[in-house]
Parts: C-alpha cells; structure tokens; sequence
C-alpha cells in the first residue's frame, strides 16, 4: 500500500525550483521501477524514450488535476506510453505503400511514416465510432468534431444533459473494447499482462 | 479479484470493470464541466484507491485519443448519416423572425432621427444575433402577433429601390450581407469558422489571412442532414435557399461545395473531392434538399447577374455603414 502523494494548489503552481524537487523527492525513485516494467512491453532501445514520454504525460496530468498514487500512475501512464507505440508500430507494418502516395492532402506537419501511423491509429478507432449506435455517434460527432458543449448537445438532439453524458461514457466503453478486440492493446486491461 | 500486471517483476493491480464502469462515468461527467463541489468529490474519488486513478488514467486517455479524430477522418468514412435529428427549427426559425421583426417594429422609432441625413428608401437594418437580442425578448407579445416576414423568392424579384437587409461582422473579420428574411447562426468552434444559413439569401464576405480556418457554410436543413456546403479559405460568395436548389456565386476566390454532413466533412477534411471546386465568376447549383448523391452542376456568372451581386452589397454598405459604426 502507497501513501497518497496529494500536492497542494500551491505546490501545483509552484516555481521551477519546487517542480524540481517534487520531481527528485517523488517521482524519480521509482524511475528504476518504471524502467523494469517496461521492459516487459517494449524492446529496450525504447525504453529511455518511453521514460521521457512518460514523464511528460505525469506532468500534463499534475498540471490538470492533483496526482494522488504517484508510483501506480506512474506505472499506468508508462504502460498506456507503451500501447500507444505498440498500436502505432503494428499499424504501420500493415500499411500499403500505395497508401503513403495518397497522404499528400497532409501538406505539412509531421513526416509521412508518423502520419501513416496516426491514420492507421485512426482507422482502428473510426471502425469504432462507425459501430456505435446513432444516437451514441451523433453525440460523439457533436461534441469532439462540431464542439458543442453537452447543453448545446442536449438542446440539438433533444436528450439530456444526462442521456448526453451517458452516450459519452458508452462511447469509451465501445471505443476501449474495440481496441482491446483487435489486439491494439496487448496485455489488455481486461485479459491482464500479455 | 482484480488482475495484475506483472512485467519485470513489478506488479501494477488493475482496475476491475465495475471500476473502470466508474472512470468512464467520470471522464463524461468531466467532460462536461464539474462544479467545485464535484470536482473535490471526483478528487476524493481519485484519492481513494490507485486503481481509481489508473482507471481514469485509461478512460481519460481513450476520450482525448478520440480528440485526434476530429480533423483527419471522422465522418468521412462513417457511411451515410442517418437521419437522428430532429425537426424543431422551423419553429424556432418562425420565433426567431418574429422576434426580430418585432424587434425591427420597436427600433423604427430611434432610427428616425437619422433618417434625414440618408437617401429615402426602406432603412435596411443591422441586426444582433437573435439570441442576443434583448430588445425582441422583451417584446414576445408584440412579436408573435406577427407575421414573419416574406422573404424574395429569387434573386430575379430583388429590387435595389427597395433594398433592405443587413449586414453582420463575425468574429474573425469576416462580413455576412443578410437579405431581408434570410437567418444565420454563427458557430464557430476553434476548427472552423461555421456558420449555417438556416433561410434566404446572404453574401458571405470571408477574409482569410490569418485566420487558417476553414469558413464553412451549411445552407438549408442541418438537421435532416440534408444541407448543402460551402467550404472556402477566402472568397465573396452569395448563397441563396430556393425551393429546390441552392445557388451559390463566387465572386472572388474559390470555394468548394457539395451536399450535405458527408460532402460537409469530405471537404473541411480535403481527402475526398465530394464537393466541386468553384472559382470566381461561376454559379453552382445543387439540388435541394440535398442527399448523399447530389452533385454541383458549375456554370458561368452572368455579368448581369455579376454586376447585381456586386451592386447589392455596395447600396448596403453605403446605406449601412453609419449603423455598422454604430453597432460596433
């Protein structure tokens, strides 16, 4: 059992030289920890960027909200760190070349390999989207694409505000058993370590 | 029982579904807006136990990968809508002109004392999004007792002697030129500068620049999915509803237009050509209500028809700008 690690709002907005010593006094420690649990789901010439990544999300989330079990997150963020690069590797080995031809509407931004990685992601999560129920999409739709906010959703679909935030959470649900289902998350959640 | 990971010989205990059930209800309520007091019970939440947290770490995660759909493919490859919404606009359009008219009835007062100093014809007006409107919400009563007003069934019928309409700044720079009946709803979301023409005709000036958005135009039914769209960077377009068709008239720039949500998505997405590219001084027509195989048939501007558009928007300029001053 792990003692809570709570920060303060003021420790959260603290200067550079607190962030560094939250760091040093909190979270390094269990660097040695993460690297070893990593190692059981990436090759090593990518563990130290996973690391980094890792670090990176943990301090994206302490600027959100307060971060309460520092090693179990640490754990899960370097794992999900993990599954994204998994996902991503796989996706790419399966692209077609003649696809890569086709990706010139991308004009700028990143390099062709990263972004047929990310539309190959994406194509794992449209079939999702594309399986949800009407009204489950609509919503979905409504909110990440249009930007309306629940009300806006609510008012237009003539649901609640309720029923808008049911469909959400059903949309992750659909959207995580999807990917679990097509093995883009090896060592699911539900089936445990791979 | 929950599962543990166990990689290297360091344990990570995994959340079971009940509680992953939990994270996605909160990741929704998140979504939404939590209130203080929600969001120190989501905190208390998080406190409790790791695997709260690692859940919310998984079902926050997957929300915000959806993020990453919204310009590259989402709707495009959703196969054809269907129809979920519903059919409540034309009530609320007929409210929303009549609130405006009502509020168009009341302001005729204070525009008096100006009148002298302009020409003689109808007063055009420059009007607030009807939502913000306060002086129309005041009035209901007045209002609804009201016809809505009629609305020029073409561009053929439109008289300059009898101009009126009006004239409205968007947020990025860009001018929306109204003819008398027609209404728009500006939405801009931080992708794209949208704006739906519910009725009528209106010109759209669109400045481009800066602004790297989008500027897409929904004409007709959203609802029913049923819209034609007008997707450009920058350009001086009219668009006019008609019963069965809608027109659209580039003046300057080039726009791309097709129909409906899906033709809608292809072009603010610019993977597929759905929509047609039109350029200055070509008029194109598509079929309305629109469906997924409506296609824009393109031909050439008249120059009479030219020299309207462009004569239109100069008389509201001119007779409105003492009020666009004003308003702004």
């Amino acid at each position: 059992v792990e003692d809570p690690a709570p920060q303060s709002n003021e420790a959260r907005s603290s200067p550079r030289a607190e962030l560094d010593s939250w760091f040093r006094n909190e979270v390094q420690p269990h660097e040695t920890e993460l690297r070893r649990f990593l190692a059981g789901y990436a090759p090593a010439e990518d563990i130290d960027d996973l690391v980094q990544e890792t670090y990176v999300r943990l301090l994206r989330s302490r600027g959100q909200r307060p971060l309460f079990h520092l090693r179990a997150m640490l754990l899960a963020i370097g794992r999900n760190a993990a599954l994204d690069l998994f996902r991503r590797r796989r996706t790419v080995s399966i692209t077609a070349v003649g696809e890569i031809e086709a990706l010139d509407v991308f004009d700028s931004g990143p390099g062709a390999p990263e972004i047929v990685s990310l539309r190959q992601e994406n194509l794992l999560l449209e079939d999702a989207i594309r399986d949800l129920p009407d009204r489950c999409r609509a919503v979905l739709i409504l909110r990440r694409i249009e930007g309306l906010s629940h009300r806006e959703i609510a008012d237009r679909l003539q649901i609640s505000v309720k029923t808008v935030e049911a469909q959400i959470t059903k949309a992750i649900q659909r959207c995580t058993a999807h990917l679990d289902k097509h093995g883009a998350m090896p060592g699911s959640w539900t089936k445990g370590a791979k | 029982v929950t599962p543990t990971n166990s990689n290297g010989g360091v344990g990570l205990e995994l959340p079971g579904e009940a509680v992953r059930a939990a994270a996605r209800q909160w990741a929704a309520r998140h979504d939404g807006g939590l209130t203080d007091a929600e969001q120190a019970e989501f905190h208390r939440w998080l406190q409790e136990s790791s695997l709260h947290e690692v859940a919310w770490e998984e079902a926050s995660g997957i929300w915000q990968s959806l993020d990453r759909l919204t310009v590259h493919h989402a709707i495009v490859r959703l196969g054809k809508p269907k129809p979920v919404f519903r059919w409540w606009w034309p009530a609320v359009g007929t409210a929303a002109a009549a609130l405006i008219f009502g509020w168009m009835v009341l302001n005729r007062g204070g525009d008096g004392e100006r009148a002298g100093a302009l020409p003689p014809v109808p007063r055009p007006e420059v009007k607030a999004l009807p939502q913000a409107n306060p002086a129309g919400v005041d009035a209901p009563a007045k209002a609804s007792a009201r016809p809505p007003q009629p609305r020029p069934a073409s561009a053929a019928n439109f008289s300059m002697v009898e101009a009126r309409g009006s004239i409205q700044r968007l947020s990025d720079g860009s001018t929306v030129y109204l003819k008398p009946g027609a209404q728009f709803v500006e939405r801009f979301t931080p992708q794209f500068r949208s704006v739906d023409l519910v009725v009528g005709e209106a010109m759209f000036d669109v400045v481009g620049g800066a602004d790297e958005r989008l500027f897409v135009i929904s004409a007709g039914d959203l609802k029913r999915n049923v819209a034609v769209t007008i997707a450009t960077r920058s350009a001086l377009l009219s668009v006019d509803i008609q019963s069965d068709v809608v027109e659209t008239r580039v003046v300057t720039g080039q726009a791309t237009i097709g129909p409906s949500q899906m033709a809608q998505a292809a072009t603010r997405l610019g993977l597929e050509s759905k929509g047609t590219i039109t350029e200055a001084g070509l008029i194109a027509r598509v079929q309305y209500p629109s469906n997924i195989d409506s296609e824009a048939h393109v031909m050439p501007l008249g120059a009479a028809e030219y020299a309207e558009i462009l004569a239109w928007k100069r008389t509201l300029e001119t007779t409105l700008h003492q009020k666009v001053s004003d308003a702004r």
